[in-house]
């Protein structure tokens, strides 16, 4: 070998050896929902909104999905939702686009950037019943649960408001999902989750 | 014979008698500077709530810290033995505004030596005020030695420095801050030389009134600094400091008039370096310093340590703190023009409060480094690898952890002059930090320690340089990047990311003529994000970005300058479908930037310079395709500037750059009710200094 060869060699073996040795390699993460827990129940309402509590604490997006209603194969709308009138006028007024209709897809995107809004701790979510507006039964398919959400991060709040869940049986299994979110305004100072996904997170 | 081995016995007993020294010295102490206050401060400031000026809280916190360790033993500097300018007196001041904030200092040095005696002072005062927290700070000192030169390596003197420092501000929860720092002190001082070791000496005794806003410290000091040195033949040589500083003040509170505390403080410090020429081909450098501290003083501490809103209470608080550092390199010249390079170091730093113990931190540090170059074949290789962590132990705070940083590089690069006229040069890095919480502790319900992250970014480039001659030049650089950042925790890989960037940049020089220099740099960046486990979050931006610049100079004196700035920027979706990846464009930002500027040199002192500024960014929406201005922003600015340096003689001058900006911002909203608002940002900045020194020359 030519002694002016050795220098090149030298440099690429270090290099290579610097790579190849793992000496680079970043550590593997858990997966946002590694954490199954308490598999997804769609029986009644009331377990399926029990299901998307789950799902947002344990971030897992698919289970979220679950709990919406999917027009795919199943001969009817799929989830769609509103936003509170005050929150698309201030939306509207900053400048911004008119959002048009919040479908099941944009909702699907939205749920991880939601989670984002403070990667660092876990959301708890709470629902609980609607002191001013009581729940429909519309028929034996469809039922408006009024309830009033809050969400918060370490101790923070993240959302809260009031929805307006028209929860809808579908499919051949009889699974209660949510058709429409009629999201509104119940507090001054938090936003609503309908703000959040103005706002995309 | 190797330098070493000539240096023999000496070197080796120094070596380890520093050693020893360092591992010795009586574990009780606190360093006077502590590096690890920032996250105390921080805090402070956040507690405070100085919604105005967060950065004012921090500074006065800092101030504070530095002020209360530092008058437990006064100053024992001495200003007889610092390098100074010709002449027995100098004296300057400074005026400057920046924005609503004011700062004028001035400073007098006075040294005379007639006959055998020695006569110093040194005086200094700067007041500060900020409009915005209607703040003033105030600080005054004065300091004047007087020795007798007994013989010709033997003084003999003392020392009285008075000190004065205030800080107020009307705004709401601003802790004011007062100090009265008074000592006075008699002197010995010697410089001789023990066959080949020169040996410098200090020692001194003497009285410190240390007066704070709600409590007092007075009592003796004692001082002592020795440092010897020996060069050996052939350019090895070592060096030895060892100084120590002892006080025992008494200290009593302003609210309490029963309370009074025996403080007793003392700092040791050593410290080795030295050098070795080991033979031709190797060199060495070392350092290790030791240092080991207490520091007694009342603290107000609340009075359950559980509750912050319980009251406070004075309570004696001890900070010992210990200091262990050491560093070592070695150069090795190699054949073939080739050269390595390694070092490490080694350090641990330790600053234990014994009543706030929260204030506690323990730090301690690893680094090594190589580097090897050897040129070849034209090229100009290099390759450095440098591997560092750290560790802070926070677990006296709640919540608390042990943090762990990992940081570790690999750099290769290498250049070529391929022509007369060409070159290049290719660079290629990778990065690794790795961040740990180990032993998390909390009594506090629902906190949970922040998520083990690593982060990873590899980056390379190639650049080719073309200068067919000196009136122009042109290169073009192709780079790739890629940027992982990975959070472990299941609560926030969430937002674990690849970030890939490809970026091409191309620039060009011309000077067409005397008068004329433009240059012009363009570059095109496409940058994709990857989200790991949420992929319908992946986004591609692309920046486009074209900078100008046309400098035409009219005469000697006038110089005009154009320039120009135009950023275009793309945002949008970047999904994976079955035939392939689609962009959704959702967003564009773009930003023009123009300048014109006029610089016009008056005479050797005065240069006078007007700029005028245009900026506009636009911010699009695009929404079924349709690209929709939501807002946008414009600025217009002038400027006025003065520069002077005008000399007044030999011994004296005056030096400032005086600033006007006078700019209007707009912001233009374009939703249902589009809206206009406007608002001027004028602002002055000033520095103005003047120097005058009797008895000799100010250059």
């Amino acid at each position: 070998m030519k002694p002016i060869r050795a220098p090149l060699l030298a440099l690429a073996a270090c290099a290579l050896i610097a790579a190849g040795c793992g000496l680079f390699d970043t550590a593997q993460p858990e997966s946002p929902d590694s954490n199954p827990g308490i598999p997804p129940s769609f029986s009644v309402p009331e377990s399926t909104l029990a299901t998307l509590e789950r799902a947002v604490e344990s971030r897992s997006a698919s289970n979220y999905g679950l709990c919406l209603t999917d027009s795919l194969g199943l001969q009817e709308p799929g989830f769609y939702a509103s936003f509170d009138p005050a929150d698309l006028a201030a939306w509207l007024q900053e400048g911004n686009p008119d959002p048009g209709i919040w479908t099941r897809e944009r909702e699907l995107t939205f749920f991880p950037q939601f989670l984002a809004f403070d990667p660092n701790n876990f959301y708890t979510v709470t629902l609980t019943q609607d002191p001013v507006r009581p729940d429909v039964d519309l028929n034996a398919t469809t039922r408006i649960l009024n309830r009033r959400y809050r969400v918060f991060a370490g101790g923070n709040p993240v959302a809260a408001g009031s929805a307006g869940l028209t929860m809808a049986s579908v499919g051949l299994s009889g699974d209660w999902k949510i058709r429409f979110w009629e999201d509104r305004r119940d507090t001054n100072d938090v936003r609503t989750w309908g703000t959040a996904r103005l706002s995309g997170r | 014979m190797s330098a070493l081995s000539r240096a023999g016995g000496p070197f080796v007993l120094c070596l380890a008698l520093a050693a020893a020294g360092a591992w010795g010295v009586a574990a009780s102490g606190a360093q006077t500077a502590d590096p690890f206050a920032f996250p105390d401060s921080a805090a402070m400031a956040e507690s405070l709530r100085i919604v105005d000026s967060v950065a004012v809280a921090d500074s006065i916190a800092f101030e504070e810290e530095a002020a209360g360790d530092a008058g437990a033993f006064g100053n024992s500097r001495s200003i007889l033995d610092r390098q100074r300018n010709a002449g027995f007196l100098s004296y300057n001041t400074n005026y400057a505004v920046n924005r609503g904030n004011r700062t004028w200092t001035q400073g007098a040095d006075f040294y005379a030596a007639p006959g055998l005696l020695q006569v110093a002072n040194q005086t200094s005062i700067t007041i500060g005020k900020e409009q915005r927290a209607g703040r003033e700070n105030r600080n005054r000192s004065t300091r004047t030695e007087l020795a007798y030169r007994v013989a010709p390596w033997l003084r003999l003197g003392g020392a009285l420095g008075l000190q004065r420092i205030s800080d107020d501000a009307t705004t709401a929860n601003f802790v004011p801050l007062r100090q009265d720092n008074d000592d006075i002190s008699a002197q010995a001082r010697f410089n001789r030389r023990f066959g080949a070791y020169p040996l410098r000496g200090l020692l001194s005794y003497g009285y410190l009134d240390n007066q704070q806003f709600d409590q007092n410290s007075k009592g003796s000091t004692f001082g002592f600094f020795a440092a010897t040195s020996r060069a050996f033949i052939g350019g090895s040589n070592l060096s030895l400091d060892v100084s120590q500083q002892l006080s025992r003040l008494t200290s009593t509170v302003a609210d309490d008039s029963s309370y009074v505390q025996d403080d007793r403080n003392n700092i040791k410090d050593l410290r080795l370096s030295g050098n070795a020429v080991i033979n031709r081909w190797l060199t060495a450098d070392a350092r290790a310093n030791a240092q080991r501290s207490t520091v007694e003083r009342p603290a107000r501490v609340p009075e359950d340590p559980n509750d912050f809103n319980s009251e406070l209470v004075v309570k004696p608080e001890a900070v010992d703190g210990t200091i262990n550092n050491a560093d070592v390199a070695l150069h090795f010249r190699l054949p073939r023009g080739a050269a390595l390079n390694m070092s490490g170091t080694l350090g641990k730093n330790e600053t234990l409060y014994q009543t706030e113990t929260t204030r506690t931190t323990i730090a301690s540090t690893q680094a090594f480094r190589a580097d090897y170059r050897q040129p070849f074949l034209g090229l100009d290789p290099s390759i450095t690898y440098e591997n560092s962590i750290s560790d802070n132990d926070l677990t006296r705070r709640d919540p608390g952890w042990i943090e762990s940083n990992l940081t570790r590089r690999l750099d290769i690069s290498a250049g070529k002059i391929l022509s007369r006229t060409l070159t290049s040069r290719f660079n290629a890095t990778v990065t690794l930090t790795r961040r740990r919480y180990e032993g998390f502790v909390s009594n506090l319900v629902g906190t949970s320690p922040p998520s083990n992250a690593d982060n990873r970014r590899a980056r390379g480039s190639l650049n080719l340089n073309y200068r067919p001659s000196p009136t122009f030049d042109t290169g073009v650089t192709a780079g790739i990047e890629e940027n992982d950042v990975v959070n472990l925790a299941r609560a926030s890989s969430i937002n674990n990311t690849t970030l890939r960037t490809y970026s091409v940049t191309w620039n060009w020089s011309a000077r067409p003529g005397s008068i004329w220099f433009v240059t012009q740099n363009n570059s095109a960046t496409a940058a994709q994000t990857y989200y790991t486990f949420s992929t319908d979050r992946d986004q591609l931006s692309f920046i486009y970005n074209l900078a100008t610049l046309i400098s035409t100079t009219l005469s000697r004196s006038v110089r005009l300058e154009l320039n120009n700035t135009l950023r275009l920027q793309s945002r949008g979706s970047w999904r994976a479908l079955e035939t392939g990846r689609s962009f959704g464009k959702s967003s564009e930002f773009n930003t023009l930037d123009l300048g014109l500027r006029t610089i016009y040199t008056a005479t050797d002192w005065l240069a006078l310079e007007a700029a005028e500024r245009l900026s506009v960014s636009p911010t699009l929406t695009v929404s079924e395709g349709e690209a929709i201005k939501t807002n946008e922003s414009r600025r217009t600015e002038f400027t006025a500037i003065a520069r002077l340096n005008l000399p007044m003689g030999s011994s004296s001058g005056l030096t400032g750059d005086i600033r006007r900006t006078m700019a209007t911002d707009r912001q233009l909203t374009y939703g249902g009710t589009p809206t206009d608002r406007a608002n001027n940002n004028d602002y002055w900045l000033v520095n103005i200094a003047f120097r005058k020194s009797f008895g000799g020359s100010t250059r």
